[in-house]
């Protein structure tokens, strides 16, 4: 079983090893096909090995009668297993034969020189020379269909069986014979098996690379869409909200000051005509009436002028036009603000999420005590608004503080409102002050965070490559 | 000849009474939507009905559409703070008899109006 801990590409790298399952018991699943061409493989190497020994063993020279059966049953016992490997995939059931797999092909391979070695220690130096082909083919067929391992097998096999004949009684030393030997079987074997496992360890590792890559693009692409998806419907909401606004600011104008101008318009002309007949005492009350009207209507003018844009905002700042809210406010207001300067767009924001919290405080939270806070971190401008009323405020689609909660997040900053039932409401709103990172769909801390979670600096540069690239026009 | 004023601003209300009665007319009621305008005009048969235009639970065209298709409706006046082009198509196809601006609310403006409708 693979561990989940371990990383995909110390996997993939432990499964290339020929030796693979020895010890970790970690192994590539292989699917039922080729573990089947494997056997299949590995039986034609089998059975072709068996008869073109059985062909070459009349030439070998100088050897022992002995020997020479010792090798017929040793070409006998390759030619069986050919055929055995021939008839496993056939009959095995394709889940016992995925189980058996790793046995047979990852112990297999590496047993093999054991008993080779074995063989010509036992055979007294002459036996078995056709043996080092066992491993060769095992191998061979462990890699299954690669083209090119195919062709170092098919090279250093014929390579290895020269060199033990070439070593048959008479030419040497047994023991250095029986060196030789072992070098030849280990070290070919081994060869193959590390360039075999080096070669997949790449491309394993490349594979995995490409998959996550592919993974994270597949992420990348939905949480873009799910951005653009975000930024639409804000988008969608934030014209409702001004086009809700203008209609607001309408109806207060028709309700408020045009009422009390008709009225006033109305008195003046039915004083001129004389619609009554006034004394002049009457007159001058009538007048003094007339013009405390005006007098209401022109600080309707004002309110409303100042809802729109409170010019003491553009004018002296963040501090004197909050001030100036807290003095309008029938409550004690605490007001602890910086008397810094920022851009109008952050000053503007903060203001009218102040006067909307302010407002629902005032007018829904049955408070006796407000708090507004303002403070400049390093990178963000914070605003917060706390009152002791009743709690439990929420945002209601089409709202004030929903329309804000865009409004904010349009500067790329965040609203949040802890409004517990019974323990008072406190609205915080954060900006960020760097006008870059404002319009900045994925800030580059954000990309830096999603990007730690792979673990992986290769994965971070192409992430941070995809999103440079993605962002130029 | 009785007059009903309909109007949701009380301040104008008064206004209107004084101004319908300098020209001569009798208020016979005030209301302040267009559910009790309908109520009144039921119970008073008003001759005139002075009737704003902007109402809380409803518009004065509708108002006026409904009294037109009464036995013996009465004459509607349209009145708005708003100037007769906001309203466009919808004041020349209503069955009112006029429209006075608010502000234009006078013992001419109505003689002018209703002295048409006696003829």
């Amino acid at each position: 079983m693979r561990k989940v801990s371990q990383h995909p590409l110390e996997v993939a790298a432990a499964d290339a090893l020929p030796w693979n399952g020895l010890f970790s018991g970690a192994v590539r699943p292989m699917g039922v096909d080729s573990i089947s061409r494997a056997y299949l493989v590995i039986a034609a190497m089998e059975i072709g090995t068996a008869v073109m020994s059985w062909i070459l063993i009349p030439a070998i020279p100088r050897v022992p009668a002995g020997n020479r059966l010792w090798l017929n049953l040793d070409v006998g016992g390759i030619f069986l297993t050919g055929v055995v490997c021939f008839v496993v995939p056939i009959v095995m059931p394709p889940r016992m034969l995925r189980r058996s797999a790793p046995l047979i092909l990852g112990y297999g391979a590496p047993t093999q020189p054991l008993f080779v070695t074995a063989g010509l220690l036992l055979g007294g130096g002459g036996a078995d020379p056709l043996a080092v082909l066992y491993p060769m083919s095992l191998t061979f067929g462990f890699y299954l269909l690669r083209p090119w391992i195919a062709l170092i097998a098919a090279i250093s096999a014929p390579a290895q069986f020269a060199l033990v004949v070439f070593l048959q009684p008479g030419h040497s030393d047994p023991a250095l014979k029986l060196i030789i030997c072992a070098i030849a079987v280990f070290g070919t074997s081994g060869a193959v098996g590390w360039i075999a496992g080096r070669a997949d360890h790449l491309r394993l590792e490349a594979d995995e690379a490409r998959r996550e890559l592919a993974t994270l693009n597949v992420e990348l692409e939905e949480r873009v869409a799910e951005q653009v998806e975000q930024i639409r419907e804000s988008r969608a909401r934030i014209v409702e909200a001004s086009d809700e606004s203008r209609r607001r600011i309408e109806r207060n104008i028709h309700d408020g000051a045009q009422q009390q101008l008709v009225a006033i318009s109305l008195d003046l002309r039915m004083l001129a005509e004389g619609t009554a007949v006034l004394s002049p005492d009457e007159l001058r009350s009538q007048l003094d009436e007339t013009h405390a009207n005006l007098k209401a209507a022109l600080d309707d003018l004002r309110e409303l002028a100042r809802g729109l844009h409170p010019a003491v905002l553009s004018t002296d700042g963040l501090e004197a036009a909050l001030g100036h809210l807290a003095a309008r406010v029938p409550l004690p207001v605490s007001l602890a603000a910086p008397a810094d300067r920022f851009a109008e767009h952050l000053e503007t924001a903060a203001y009218f999420v102040a006067a909307e919290a302010v407002a629902n405080a005032v007018k829904y939270a049955d408070a006796s005590a407000i708090a507004i806070g303002v403070e400049r971190t390093d990178d963000a401008l914070e605003i917060s608004i706390a009152d002791d009323g009743c709690g439990g405020a929420s945002t209601t689609p089409g709202g004030g503080l929903a329309g804000l909660t865009d409004r904010v997040a349009a500067l790329g900053g965040s609203l949040d409102i802890v409004s517990p039932a019974g323990a008072g409401t406190t609205v915080r709103v954060s900006i960020p002050i760097q006008d870059g990172d404002a319009n900045r769909v994925l800030t580059p801390s954000r990309m830096r965070a999603r990007a730690a979670t792979f673990g992986d600096a290769r994965v971070t540069r192409l992430v941070r490559r995809s999103r440079e690239g993605g962002e130029q026009p | 000849m009785s007059v009903l004023i309909v109007d949701d601003h009380a301040m104008f209300r008064a206004r209107a009474r004084t101004i319908v009665e300098a020209a001569g007319l009798d208020v016979v009621g005030e209301a302040a939507d267009a559910a009790s305008a309908l109520a009144q005009c039921a119970a008073l048969h008003p001759d005139v009905v002075l009737l704003d235009i902007q109402l809380p639970d409803g518009d004065g065209f509708a108002v006026a559409e409904t009294l037109s298709g009464e036995a013996d409706p009465p004459a509607v006046v349209l009145i708005s703070s708003r100037e007769a082009l906001d309203f466009g198509s919808r004041l020349r196809t209503t069955s009112a008899l006029g429209f006075i601006q608010k502000d234009d609310l006078s013992r001419a403006t109505l003689r002018a109006l209703l002295g048409e409708a006696r003829r």
